[in-house]
């Protein structure tokens, strides 16, 4: 039951995006993706979940070929947009958002949509008043929080996070990553996070995969890749993520 | 002799005229010494960047300072008539936004935009081809920079050309609203020392806008903690933070704590 | 760094404030139930016959039996223009409603099929407009017999081409939103997409432009009209009423100003309405910190 891609490669005219970039998801397991900005994390993850097409024969689902079609494959691996407004229809209120995929792909009767769709509300941590709001009436965490929910309706057997945090503020970071770790502990789900923060995958990812100009450079346990990362952009992230001595100790 | 203080703002109450004048920034007073580093945080919404556009004069229509006064030197900026508030632009005030890349003219060489800059103090010619090779070397840009269009270069080496342009005009205050959202950590890291770099450099007081504590603490010895449009604490950061901080102090260090590893 | 400063633009902020929003809506709805009741009951409180002939009072001045005057063969010009709303607004309408009908299917298929789909009907639209608009229309009258009915035909076949391919622009961009990436990604069949994501993001544009096209239908109707392809005499049509008081202009300047204000009234009735309709479907603030 894993998800993979083997020698995935990805260009744009003479500008190669991904290289021969292999990566497995397996199921209830936590995969975290790092890397500087443009180095191809976000092109990985769009391509493994059929936002942009991927080439053929280079994704693998339980050693079967796997061809993602954004409208047929949501359930099996299900994308989250990195900017939580802008992934979340402004006509929808939070509780019609999280209903759409319990009824298109789950077909559940109306009563027990909602239900459900409270059920997840509640799990994520907001209350009944956000229901009915529209995304551009809640905060950005809020809106993320529902964007989770959303996700979670869908059941996928895998999940990519596309800088889940990167658009929240600290405190805001700090709830959403520990909503994330109990979705973790909670569903049993294969987890993929892009972030390019190593303090919060640190919390949450049991292996960290490190990429860098459109390759994978490194790929190990988050604890082995703490105490001894090889590649030297993986030991310049380390060195700043442990960083963060106060200005009066730099004068 | 008691030192007037460079920036003064007191009282600023900034509201939105076209929803029942309901105040968005309230009662906001703060000082900001010569060569001081002066940290803004708060969670997104809490009124931060909307006070550092008032005080750049960068607010825009229905929003309006609407009580309260915002004295640079002495002089009250929000009371001052255009073209003399033209004069502080720049050399006076200069503040690096969000988002750089809406902040350079797209097509234009960073070369034209920076000695456009160097114009603005009678550079001309070699002095100001100097300053601007001086600029880039102390925010470590590289000289192939120069020939290029903003759309060339990524986003943290747009942020490092503000920060070169400021290295030239010199400000007396320098406002960083945000400047490393939307950059990776290594970027981020690279930018604030070239933001550590241009404050040592020109001398010039530091306000600091961010969300994030982590950061705050990098570049800055003290912070103000803003919560719903209201100044709620400051805190001296050589000092750890007392136990009677606000709810909102205590919540922003607290997840930074908890984030840290 | 130039900041622009905006404090002094506030007063004309307020002003465009009041015109869009409520203000203008109810405007525009007033007018436009204005011109419904004369549509419906035009013929009942008209002062006179429409057709009526009265050639001892030919291009009079306003009176009280003739409110308005009278045109080059003394019928009352108030009553016509009463009489002729039914017909004229009608017709517009009725093509309005018919360009619709082809163009938004077209666009919408060719934006989300693509592919072969796209290519064939864009070079149908391409085709049609490579005609003079009217010299089309007029081709496809003179092939189905002069008559009101071939006219909103013919008007609404040239006409549909423009509004698809604007309808295929909006919906290309609508349709790469994240949103509805996200919305087709849980699953949501194809109409669903289009009714709940797609629809609302075209139509509040959609109904703006085809508010402002209205004018210039209303305006190519009674130009058919003259040229006795459109609404057939003696029937009161604003158009025709209009183009056959032409000669008279320098010696009542009324015959022509009445009717061609109350096209005036119409057309901006329409964009007042269609520029409220936008300002109530777009629910999303303008500014966001």
């Amino acid at each position: 039951m894993t998800m993979q891609a083997r020698h995935l490669s990805i260009a744009y005219g003479s500008n190669q995006v991904l290289s021969q970039v292999s990566l497995t998801l397996h199921p209830s397991r936590t995969t975290g993706l790092v890397g500087r900005s443009g180095c191809g994390k976000s092109t990985l993850a769009k391509a493994m979940t059929g936002i942009i097409p991927a080439p053929q024969e280079t994704l693998f689902h339980n050693d079967q070929i796997f061809f993602p079609d954004l409208s047929k494959t949501g359930n099996i691996i299900h994308y989250m947009w990195q900017d939580p407004l802008a992934a979340l229809s402004p006509f929808l209120s939070a509780l019609d958002l999280i209903c759409e995929p319990l009824k298109a792909i789950h077909k559940l009767p109306k009563a027990e949509r909602q239900r459900q769709a409270r059920d997840l509300l509640n799990m994520v941590g907001l209350n009944a008043t956000c229901s009915v709001k529209r995304p551009h009436q809640l905060s950005g965490g809020q809106c993320q929080r529902v964007a989770l929910a959303r996700a979670l309706a869908v059941k996928p057997r895998f999940l990519v996070l596309d800088e889940p945090l990167s658009a929240l503020d600290l405190v805001t970071q700090e709830q959403i990553t520990s909503l994330l770790r109990k979705v973790r502990a909670e569903m049993n789900m294969g987890l993929l996070i892009i972030s390019h923060d190593l303090q919060t995958l640190a919390k949450l990812a049991d292996d960290i995969a490190v990429m860098d100009g459109g390759r994978i450079v490194e790929h190990k346990e988050t604890h082995e890749f703490f105490a001894a990362p090889e590649h030297q952009l993986s030991r310049r992230f380390v060195e700043i993520s442990k960083y963060s001595a106060p200005a009066a100790a730099l004068n | 002799m008691v030192e007037i203080p460079l920036l003064q703002v007191h009282n600023l109450t900034i509201s939105n005229s076209a929803q029942n004048n309901e105040p968005l920034v309230e009662g906001v007073s703060f000082d900001l010494a010569v060569n001081q580093r002066l940290g803004l945080i708060g969670k997104s919404g809490c009124g931060k960047s909307l006070t550092c556009h008032a005080i750049t004069g960068a607010l825009r229509a229905p929003l309006a300072a609407s009580s309260g006064s915002i004295r640079f030197q002495g002089n009250d900026l929000l009371a001052m008539p255009f073209a003399e508030k033209q004069q502080i632009r720049g050399t006076g005030i200069f503040c690096i936004f969000q988002s750089p890349g809406s902040a350079l003219h797209p097509s234009l060489t960073i070369e034209t935009q920076l000695l456009e800059t160097a114009r603005n103090l009678s550079l001309h010619g070699q002095a100001a081809h100097h300053a601007l090779l001086q600029a880039l070397e102390a925010v470590s840009l590289p000289k192939l920079c120069l020939k290029q269009y903003p759309n060339a270069l990524s986003g943290g080496m747009k942020q490092r050309v503000m920060m070169a342009m400021a290295l030239i005009l010199k400000p007396t205050i320098l406002i960083a609203d945000e400047p490393t959202t939307g950059l990776d950590v290594i970027t981020e890291h690279e930018t604030l020392e070239a933001l550590n770099v241009v404050q040592q450099e020109t001398g010039s007081a530091l306000l600091f806008v961010s969300h994030d504590l982590r950061i705050v603490r990098q570049t800055c010895t003290s912070v103000l903690v803003m919560d719903a449009g209201q100044l709620v604490d400051a805190c001296d950061l050589n000092q750890p933070i007392a136990p009677d901080c606000h709810r909102a102090t205590a919540e922003i260090t607290g997840a930074m704590e908890r984030l840290q590893l | 760094m130039a900041y622009v400063d905006s404090a002094k633009s506030i007063p004309l902020s307020r002003a465009t404030q009041l015109l869009r929003g409520r203000t203008t809506f109810f405007l525009g709805g007033l007018f436009l139930c204005f011109f419904i009741v004369l549509a419906i009951g035009g013929e009942a409180f008209a002062p006179n016959p429409p057709n009526q002939i009265d050639l001892l009072h030919r291009l009079s001045a306003p009176n009280l039996t003739y409110p308005l005057g009278t045109d080059h063969l003394g019928r009352c010009i108030l009553s016509r223009l009463m009489t002729g709303t039914a017909l004229s607004l009608g017709t517009a309408l009725t093509t309005a409603g018919l360009i619709l009908a082809i163009a938004l299917p077209v666009g919408l298929l060719s934006a989300l099929c693509k592919g072969w789909v796209d290519a064939v009907l864009m070079r149908i639209a391409d085709i049609f407009l490579a005609f003079p608009m009217l010299v089309f229309a007029l081709a496809i009258i003179g092939y189905l017999g002069a008559s009101l009915t071939s006219a909103v035909i013919g008007v609404a076949l040239a006409w549909w081409p423009s509004l698809a391919r604007l309808v295929r622009t909006l919906t290309l961009e609508a349709a790469s939103k994240e949103y509805v990436l996200a919305s087709r990604q849980c699953g949501q069949k194809p109409l669903s997409i289009i009714g709940r994501h797609i629809l609302p993001q075209i139509l509040p544009p959609l109904l703006v432009v085809l508010s402002l096209e209205m004018a210039g239908l209303l305006l190519v109707l009674s130009s058919l009209s003259f040229l006795g392809l459109g609404a057939q005499p003696p029937a009161a049509e604003w158009g025709a009423m209009l183009n056959e008081a032409r000669p008279f202009f320098a010696e009542r300047p009324s015959v022509v100003l009445a009717p061609g204000i109350v096209i005036i009234l119409a057309v901006l009735s329409f964009n007042l309405v269609g520029e409220g309709i936008r300002f109530q479907l777009d629910k999303r603030r303008p500014y966001r910190w």
